[in-house]
């Protein structure tokens, strides 16, 4: 005869599970740059990139996307060589904005 | 039946830009060591035919076929050797035309909040630029 035996508590019943949807907030962002002034946008993850030609300043497009189920609030991008780019004050799921620098 | 592959790629795993403009060099200077070699072993054969080698004294001596077809067979393997130094030169431009491009990156960051939490995102861009153009 065992003395000490296994105590089975159970499970607690989940009683908010009918209320209980999960939200995902997310966002995403992506970076473009043009060396054309702005006539076509290229991902250019990888470097070393496409070749600027002379007397081209390269300009950039973040295009920012709610990719969750919520609305976001104070959305901020920001450059590590241009400094803050823009702000915006919500994102609706689903939704982009592009902002260019 | 595979393709082949280097399948110890772990060999260099954090290489950046130089230590890969730094290896190329490294093995365009060892093959032109070793073409430098084969050039010096098709010099002394030479130099052994014709008895001009230090210490060393053929043990015959060679007839003007022997010194025709020893000149044939050096000649076709600096022919090898001179394709060799062509694809090393054009590795070595290569290179160099690699060394002239100055290459950027700009890291962009977003950040958003709900309910009191914040959320992000990050992504590079690259592009370059030329020496001289």
């Amino acid at each position: 005869m065992s003395i000490i035996g296994d105590l089975d508590l159970g499970s607690l019943p989940d009683y908010n599970k009918a209320n209980s949807r999960q939200v995902t907030p997310a966002i995403s962002l992506q970076k473009y740059v043009s060396i054309d002034n702005g006539l076509t946008w290229l991902e250019a993850d990888c470097p070393p990139g496409p070749l600027l030609p002379k007397g081209i300043v390269p300009q950039f497009k973040f295009t920012v996307t709610n990719t969750g189920e919520v609305l976001l609030m104070d959305i901020i991008v920001t450059d590590n060589v241009l400094g803050q780019i823009g702000h915006l004050t919500t994102l609706a799921p689903g939704d982009s904005y592009d902002f260019f620098a | 039946m595979s393709l082949p592959n280097i399948s110890n790629h772990t060999l260099f795993p954090d290489i950046n830009r130089d230590d890969l403009i730094l290896l190329v060099l490294f093995s365009i200077a060892l093959e032109k060591l070793g073409l430098a070699h084969i050039v010096n072993a098709e010099a002394e054969k030479i130099q052994y035919i014709t008895g001009t080698l230090e210490r060393e004294i053929p043990n015959m001596k060679p007839s003007v076929t022997d010194l025709l077809n020893i000149n044939n067979a050096v000649g076709r393997i600096l022919k090898g050797v001179i394709e060799n130094q062509i694809l090393l030169q054009f590795k070595l431009e290569e290179i160099l035309d690699y060394l002239s491009l100055e290459i950027h990156v700009n890291t962009a960051m977003v950040t958003a909040t709900y309910n009191g939490e914040t959320y992000s995102d990050r992504d590079s861009a690259y592009y370059h630029t030329k020496e001289g153009g």
